[in-house]
């Protein structure tokens, strides 16, 4: 499961252009929608302050 | 672990690494540029969303200095000016923004009688012509030390908001030098957002034989004897060394300290670069159908003085209708927290914006839709530090450089910063190292 750090993210946004159902949203801090997230991890590496992780 | 080798290798593809990355492949070095994330150009790169182009960062370059350095290394860019003009609004009035003398005719519009609009002036003019005004005070203690005018006051506070820092928050003396070195007086965008620009520069880049490498992270900054020799990343999954003669990092410089390693850098630098610090920006990328009343026939709208937030509305569309699907228009606002320093409380910054852009857009909630709330902060901020507060491109490791907005010299600001730094990096390399 991808996790978004809290503290780490600073809501710049540019996941979201890297997810293909659009599951990252949230106004600012990211947040994730967890019906949509089909756990792809398309998103991972995507993070310029790696905010994103996989989490088991 | 697999080598391979270069002249020079460059940690990140912003401004700062490409601009250096494109010179000194001109200059027959090899270079390797590595990034970590999936695009390419940092804070000056443009993403897509269902059609509509979204940038990164920068939402405007100018061809005195962006397009200059295109041409200089052969890399082909559009670049479109707004043909129709920028609207200021002073005290809920319009105003074309002035296409010759910008700065007598913009105080004319904010001053009360032709006495105070000469003042003004006269006081701007000496900033300029005559005595840079002290670092020591802020550029909003300058204005009031000759007007109490908030529309005055006002012109000088929108215009560092831009760059994402108050009035109160900018030294005077950056300010003023900003305009005497790094200004460019025509803005301007490619039709596709401005990650074009950095595209271009990467398509030069290639073309003269360097490489760029996407979803490639730096690991290490090699070092012998206290000087650089190459960098580790991890390509395709793999350790892999790339030697080379000098690095170059345009990765924030915390990251370039903690790549060498601490011990390698003085107890001077290491402090200077704690203190490096990004500037923040709450950017609405919104979605319309039409023009909204009051941005009919101008492609933005200066908000001077009566917002709380917003600043500016930006219409892309205007210029490049290319950034917004098929009858749609891309419009972006832009708002400033009260304090550029942290901590920041964006709930209620954005909170704020709302009910600017509410009391700005008529029929806001019904014509207008909010796509993304994009905010920018620490090392992903509008500017990479505070104006004024910058490090040399020289770190205390031998042949480690560093490039970009926060390594410029006072007065260079955002991509500008970036590729002034670049230049620089460009030109020291190419007289202590020969490519190989």
């Amino acid at each position: 499961m991808v996790i978004v750090d809290a503290e780490s993210c600073i809501g710049c946004g540019i996941c979201t252009h890297f997810c293909p159902v659009d599951a990252l949203g949230g106004w600012g801090i990211i947040e994730i929608d967890r019906e949509a997230c089909t756990d792809c991890r398309e998103c991972v590496g995507t993070c310029p302050m790696d905010a994103l992780e996989v989490k088991s | 672990m697999k080598q391979v080798k270069c002249d020079v290798a460059i940690i990140g593809s912003g401004v700062g690494g490409t601009t250096s990355a494109a010179l000194l492949s001109k200059a027959g070095y090899k270079v390797i540029v590595v990034e970590k994330l999936p695009f390419l150009g940092g804070r000056m790169a443009t993403l897509d969303h269902h059609g509509f182009k979204i940038n990164t960062g920068a939402a405007m370059i100018g061809d005195e200095i962006h397009g200059k350095l295109c041409r200089e290394v052969g890399a082909s860019l559009e670049l479109r000016s707004p043909e129709s003009t920028f609207t200021f609004r002073f005290r809920g009035k319009d105003y074309p923004s002035p296409h010759k003398s910008f700065w007598k005719t913009i105080l004319s519009y904010a001053a009360r009688d032709d006495a105070e609009a000469e003042r003004a002036y006269r006081a701007f003019k000496n900033g300029i012509m005559w005595q840079e005004p002290s670092y020591s005070m802020s550029l909003d203690q300058w204005g009031r030390h000759f007007t109490d005018n908030p529309s005055i006051l006002g012109i000088f506070h929108f215009l560092v908001l831009g760059i994402g820092i108050n009035s109160y928050e900018i030294p005077a003396g950056e300010f003023f030098r900003q305009i005497t070195e790094g200004a460019v007086m025509t803005w301007a965008s490619p039709p596709l957002g401005c990650g074009q620009f950095s595209e271009a520069l990467v398509g030069a880049i290639e073309r003269m034989g360097g490489e760029v490498w996407s979803r490639c992270q730096a690991l290490q900054i090699k070092t012998k004897d206290g000087a650089a020799t190459g960098i580790v990343v991890q390509k395709d999954g793999e350790a892999l060394e790339i030697t080379a003669q000098a690095v170059i990092s345009n990765a924030p410089p915390r990251k370039t300290v903690e790549l060498a390693g601490r011990p390698l850098f003085d107890p001077g630098y290491l402090k200077d670069a704690a203190a490096i610090q990004g500037t923040p920006m709450i950017c609405f990328k919104m979605a319309t159908d039409k023009q909204f009343k009051g941005l009919e026939g101008s492609s933005s709208l200066s908000l001077v003085e009566q917002n709380r937030r917003i600043f500016l509305i930006l219409d892309y569309s205007s210029i490049c209708p290319e950034m917004a699907p098929k009858g749609k228009r891309l419009l972006e606002a832009a708002a400033v927290p009260v304090s550029i320093r942290p901590p920041y409380d964006f709930k209620k910054e954005v909170a704020l914006a709302m009910q600017d852009l509410r009391n700005t857009i008529p029929d806001f909630e019904r014509d207008v839709k909010i796509l993304r709330i994009n905010i920018a902060q620490g090392d992903w901020g509008v500017m990479g530090t505070l104006p004024g507060q910058t490090l040399p491109i020289k770190t205390p490791v031998y042949g480690l450089y560093t490039a970009g907005d926060r390594s410029a010299p006072k007065g260079w600001w955002c991509s500008l910063a970036a590729i002034k730094s670049g230049r620089l990096v460009a030109e020291d390399i190419q007289k202590r190292f020969k490519p190989a």
